[in-house]
């Protein structure tokens, strides 16, 4: 006589299994919200960071700034403009041979 | 024993009903409340603030950004040393301590605002204390990396009545609703010590950050008016006064400058009266600038030619009232051209004759002084023209040469433009290009009103304000190799029903080079006391930036 194969106990042992990994992964991933709060902190730190070196920029390169610095270094404004169009040419007044 | 038997069921049935009943009191009746208390102490819920849009000038750098603020906020039944905390707070913050420590005592409330828009800095120095029952919650601050510099466009962010952020004046009262975006929001299921649990229920709507706006505004344009302005105001003694630089053919405005003026960082230390450009919000009479406008009528309408002859001996009479020169001096035989140069009202008041009053009327309306530009900025009003049944001869005559009719800078800049742009009058704008947050931009055109004017009239127009430029009163300080179309102006400025004798609004509109130009512009003093005529104070002025812009903008001498 032929001996019959139940899956009755695979399909228990499998449905234990998947309770177990379950159980595994949601105990492992419980503190994760720990994590991830550091890892938005660290963002908002660099998020930080950044709008503070961007106003640096800002700043440092404003007009005003600029205009100072320049006026330190010596450059002047409005220098005066002169203009070579139409340029004088001298004329000969020697007949041509 | 029957009898304890039954009395033992009655028994065991009432407690039935009564934990029954209790129940249903707690899952049925209780239970939405129950739930809320559940869904309060399990999730947590908090705002994502939306970022105000950023405002840029023409080459993208910025003219206001935002800045990460707080607001500090005190949960007074947490506090464990009051006097100790109230000190370090008015301290750290600048604040009276007597005022927090009111608020500390008032026991109803289990939550206090102490503080808005507190920099990154003072938090910081206020979290290092690690104060027990004080908290910070974020807001937004905005920035001006170049101070206070074109304030009266810009405008500031203050406070609605809910307590939201809201923009006033200029642009960010203008564009309120583009630059605020709509905040979001995310509710998620925290553990006991507040920490988020990652499979838990979380729903998040994203916050919509604002647009940012690219305006016309040339930054070393703005810059150069604002200096040149305070150096004239200085210098002549004005009280304050203005300067305008537009681009005639789109009515971009370049730069636009008024003094005095406020920092809008710190807009609630300065009086309120100072909020509102005076470009856009507050009207004057324009003098002989306007004789430019009825001078290109009366061209249009082919009433007079540059060359035709006028005869001016006198004091004109009209209406039981004399009409003088400014300086009482009048030339015998005067052309429209030397009408211009001289600045005659006499000679104005005979243009306007050859026009006639309806015309007249007509083309103070065509040339937009009865209405407001719609240029973008939040404050802009119009004087209105009275009624023209209600106009007598000698408010036509007066209104030939800009008295007795009020326009705004940004009305008298706007009709001067039409003639540099070949009679086409244009709508002021401010803002170039909006930017989405998704990096779209969306390009702001040039929109076009009217044709206010023949391209010949105006040609003709500006050649006539040319010789105005060069013969006239201001002729000393032009700079040599240019030609530039302006006139003077010099208003005298009305009290109570009459003139006052002494204070007047100085000004001079132009624009250059001839032809082709490339800028618009009016300079205005308000009462200068050195000298109160148009050729003295506002002229130079206006000639003092127009050499700047021409090496700004690499114009060539043409003469």
């Amino acid at each position: 006589m032929k001996k019959k194969i139940t899956f009755r106990p695979i399909l228990i042992l499998f449905y234990l299994s998947l309770a177990i990994v379950q159980v595994y992964i949601l105990n492992s991933i419980s503190t994760y919200g720990g994590k991830l709060n550091d890892i938005d902190n660290e963002i908002r730190l660099v998020e930080d960071n950044n709008d503070i070196l961007a106003e640096n920029i800002a700043s440092a390169s404003s007009v005003t700034t600029l205009y100072n610095k320049a006026k330190m270094l010596g450059f002047v404004t409005n220098p005066p403009v002169l203009s070579l169009d139409p340029l004088p040419v001298a004329l000969s007044s020697l007949p041509s041979n | 024993m029957e009898l304890r038997l039954k009395f033992l069921f009655i028994f065991f049935v009432l407690v039935f009903i009564i934990i029954t009943g209790r129940l249903f009191y707690w899952q049925i009746i209780l239970s939405d409340r129950l739930e809320g208390e559940a869904d309060t102490q399990r999730t947590k819920l908090f705002q994502i603030p939306a970022k105000r849009g950023t405002i840029m000038a023409q080459d993208g750098s910025l003219l206001v950004a935002n800045q990460r603020a707080y607001l500090v906020y005190a949960e007074p039944r947490k506090i464990k040393n009051m006097t100790n905390t109230q000190d370090l707070l008015a301290d750290i913050l600048d604040l009276d301590a007597a005022s927090i420590s009111g608020k500390f005592r008032n026991e109803s409330l289990a939550w206090i605002p102490i503080a808005h828009k507190v920099e990154e800095e003072k938090k910081q120095m206020l979290q290092t204390k690690n104060l027990p029952g004080i908290g910070f919650e974020e807001e937004g601050l905005r920035y001006y990396p170049e101070s206070s510099m074109a304030a009266h466009i810009l405008g500031f962010v203050g406070k609605d009545a809910k307590g939201d952020d809201k923009g006033y004046f200029g642009i960010e009262g203008f564009y309120d609703r583009q630059l605020k975006g709509r905040t979001g929001s995310m509710r998620q299921e925290t553990d006991a010590r507040g920490l988020p649990i990652l499979i838990g229920k979380q729903t998040r709507i994203e916050p919509e950050n604002g647009r940012d706006l690219i305006l016309h505004i040339d930054k070393s344009v703005q810059f150069i008016i604002e200096k040149k302005l305070e150096e004239a105001i200085n210098k002549y003694g004005a009280k304050g006064g203005w300067v305008v630089v537009m681009e005639p053919k789109t009515g971009s405005i370049l730069g636009m400058a008024s003094s005095p003026a406020y920092e809008p960082k710190k807009y609630g230390t300065y009086d309120n009266s100072l909020y509102k450009n005076p470009i856009v919000a507050e009207s004057y009479e324009p003098g002989s600038t306007f004789k430019v406008l009825v001078m290109g009528a009366a061209l249009k309408e082919k009433k007079v030619k540059p060359s035709q002859e006028f005869i001016e001996e006198g004091p004109i009479e009209i209406g039981g009232y004399q009409i003088r020169t400014w300086n009482n001096q009048y030339s015998g035989k005067i052309t429209a051209t030397g009408i211009l140069e001289k600045s005659s009202n006499v000679g104005m008041v005979m243009i306007g004759k050859l026009l006639g009053k309806d015309k007249l009327i007509q083309y103070i309306k065509k040339f937009g002084i009865d209405r407001t530009t719609g240029i973008d900025l939040e404050e802009e009003v119009s004087a209105d023209l009275r009624p023209e049944n209600s106009w007598y001869d000698i408010d036509y005559a007066t209104a030939s040469f800009g008295q007795g009719i009020a326009v705004t800078a940004i009305q008298m800049i706007r009709a001067v433009s039409a003639i540099a742009n070949d009679g086409i009058l244009v709508e002021p704008h401010m803002v170039k290009t909006i930017v989405n947050p998704d990096g779209r931009k969306i390009d702001i055109r040039p929109k076009i009103i009217d044709q206010v004017i023949s391209k010949e009239a105006a040609h003709v127009l500006s050649e006539m304000m040319v010789q105005a430029v060069d013969h006239g009163e201001a002729r000393y300080s032009k700079p040599k190799g240019y030609k530039i179309a302006g006139k003077t102006g010099t208003a005298q400025i009305p009290i109570a029903g009459h003139y006052d004798a002494t204070k007047t609004i100085a000004s001079f509109v132009g624009f250059a080079p001839v032809p082709n130009p490339q800028f618009v512009m009016l300079t205005t003093l308000k009462e200068p006391t050195s000298s109160p005529w148009g050729s003295e104070t506002a002229a130079p002025l206006f000639f003092s930036i127009a050499r700047e812009l021409f090496s700004y903008y690499g114009i060539r001498p043409s003469q």
